[in-house]
């Protein structure tokens, strides 16, 4: 181990530098206190045994100076003095000095002193070893979740450009819908298309849980209910029979010999562009609202249970039917248990009342409103719970309204 | 997670915690999991205490559920709150539980 001798008589300087070669050490000296600082800078000195009074920079001046200087490790130094007032030592101390030795110089005391100085810098170095393994596993780490946040970011445009875009497909029917994920990626999802020329269909899921994984169900179950959207359930299932449709997507997913992890709340449905007439089945999710003209709100009975469940559940169809000016609003249960501060969901009640303040004369479409409406009862922008709607309405009639 | 935990002829009866929700939700499902393994199939889920429920915590009643049912078992919920009782319902659950107001009437029907 290096060590550093500074004192300006270079009696007192040669008798301890040889002394520490004496014991094991690497030892160097120096005259005066810049001298000593240029040697610890250039050769990473540990130890510096240094004499108090000193012309130019003084002991503790020089502690003061080692202190303030970044050495990249940690110097131990011993300061020789024939001082003994409890003044001194304080000074000493407050400059920086680890320790004290008294002169005239004792060998023997030196050598325990400075034994103690190497026990020291030898803990000192360890520790700064550990915090630089420490250090690489943190950047590791933040690596890793770096490109996990960023493979997130990712997902989740993936996802949102499985949304619809355009409700063009759907004219003479118009539709808007909302989507406000709760984390990065979401279960939610939603979409209608074409099965006929006169026909759409149209579906609403809600994956349980967060994350990955319901993120990853929510892009297999996009996937399956998509005409053409791959092998699978999708070629062979009957898009036109809602009921059979989730029969045979819950069949697909549930599997009596795995642990339920998993599973979506879904509506499929189907509707007449023409007519407005409907057909729709419902697994486990919220009640779908048809909003009618004159203002009346109507849910839609019960259907049966999630999909990806258990595998021997059978689905009901149920018939309904949008006039002109009517609209089906299909939501997940992000919307109705909304928390605010307290507590309290946002409900029901509120969200039909959304959903009929609306007016012709209204500038603001009521998937607007309602996001309005979401964040201030929440206080923030920050959704628990993924938040998605989809509305489908058919237009009112040309002409004065009745 | 430790669950409140008891058996009573061959019957074990289990107390869901307040919270039935993400990570919680599977603590609660790995410790509902082992006492079923260990046990013969016939359990008592008590949600008294249960007050925040999520749809993975609806997942940890229903792997139980799956789990007895391979034992020939069953699951029967007792004490539900409302909370609970309006998600069972959302979700149509309330069709494939027994459900019970209390332990003494969940005892007699499993007997």
């Amino acid at each position: 181990m290096k060590a550093l001798v500074i004192d300006d008589a270079p009696d007192i300087r040669i008798y301890v530098r040889s002394l520490l070669e004496k014991w094991g050490y690497e030892a160097i000296d120096a005259s005066e206190g810049l001298e000593g600082l240029a040697r610890i800078r250039d050769s990473g000195i540990p130890i510096v045994v240094c004499d108090w009074e000193m012309p130019g920079m003084s002991g503790p001046d020089f502690c003061r100076a080692i202190r303030k200087a970044e050495m990249g490790h940690y110097v131990y130094v011993i300061l020789l003095t024939g001082r003994s007032e409890k003044a001194d030592l304080v000074e000493g101390l407050n400059a920086g000095a680890d320790d004290f030795l008294s002169k005239p110089l004792d060998a023997q005391v030196l050598n325990a002193r400075v034994r103690v100085a190497k026990r020291i810098v030898h803990l000192e170095q360890r520790l700064a070893e550990q915090n630089r393994q420490l250090q690489s596993s943190r950047n590791k780490l933040q690596q890793a979740y770096d490109q996990i946040q960023s493979d997130l970011t990712a997902a989740a445009r993936i996802q949102r450009q499985m949304l619809p875009t355009s409700d063009r497909v759907l004219l003479p029917l118009r539709a808007e819908w909302l989507f406000l994920p709760a984390a990065q990626v979401s279960g939610d999802s939603f979409n209608f298309f074409e099965l006929t020329p006169d026909r759409i269909g149209f579906y609403h899921l809600d994956v349980s849980g967060h994350g990955i994984p319901a993120a990853l169900l929510s892009a297999s179950l996009n996937r399956s209910l998509v005409p053409g959207g791959g092998p699978g359930v999708a070629a062979q299932a009957d898009f036109l029979d809602p009921a059979m449709f989730l029969t045979d997507l819950n069949r697909q997913l549930s599997d009596a010999d795995t642990e339920v992890e998993n599973f979506a709340t879904v509506v499929y449905g189907t509707l007449d562009k023409r007519t407005g007439e409907g057909e729709i089945a419902l697994a486990g999710h919220p009640l779908p609202i048809i909003h009618r003209r004159h203002g009346e709100i109507e849910y839609l009975k019960p259907g049966g249970l999630p999909v990806g469940m258990f595998p021997e559940v059978a689905y009901d169809s149920q018939q309904f039917r949008l006039d002109a000016g009517e609209r089906l609003i299909l939501y997940s249960d992000g919307v109705t248990e909304c928390q605010d501060a307290g507590g309290e969901a946002f409900g029901d009640t509120q969200l039909q009342a959304v959903a009929t303040t609306d007016t012709p004369a209204s500038s603001q479409s009521f998937t607007d409103r309602l996001a309005d409406s979401l964040r201030e009862w929440r206080g923030s922008s920050d959704f628990e719970d993924d938040i998605s709607v989809l509305v489908l309405e058919r237009q009112a009639e040309a002409g004065p309204e009745s | 997670m430790n669950l409140e935990h008891r058996t009573l002829d061959g019957i074990d009866i289990v107390k869901l915690p307040e919270r039935l929700m993400m990570a919680d939700a599977s603590t609660a499902r790995a410790a509902v999991k082992e006492i079923i393994g260990l046990g013969t199939g016939k359990l008592i889920l008590d949600l008294a205490d249960t007050t925040f429920i999520d749809s993975s915590g609806l997942a940890v009643l229903v792997s139980s559920l799956q789990a007895a049912r391979k034992k020939d078992g069953d699951v029967y919920l007792i004490h539900m709150g409302n909370t609970v009782r309006a998600l069972c319902e959302l979700t149509r659950l309330h069709t494939v539980f027994q459900i019970f107001d209390d332990e003494a009437a969940a005892l007699r029907a499993l007997k």
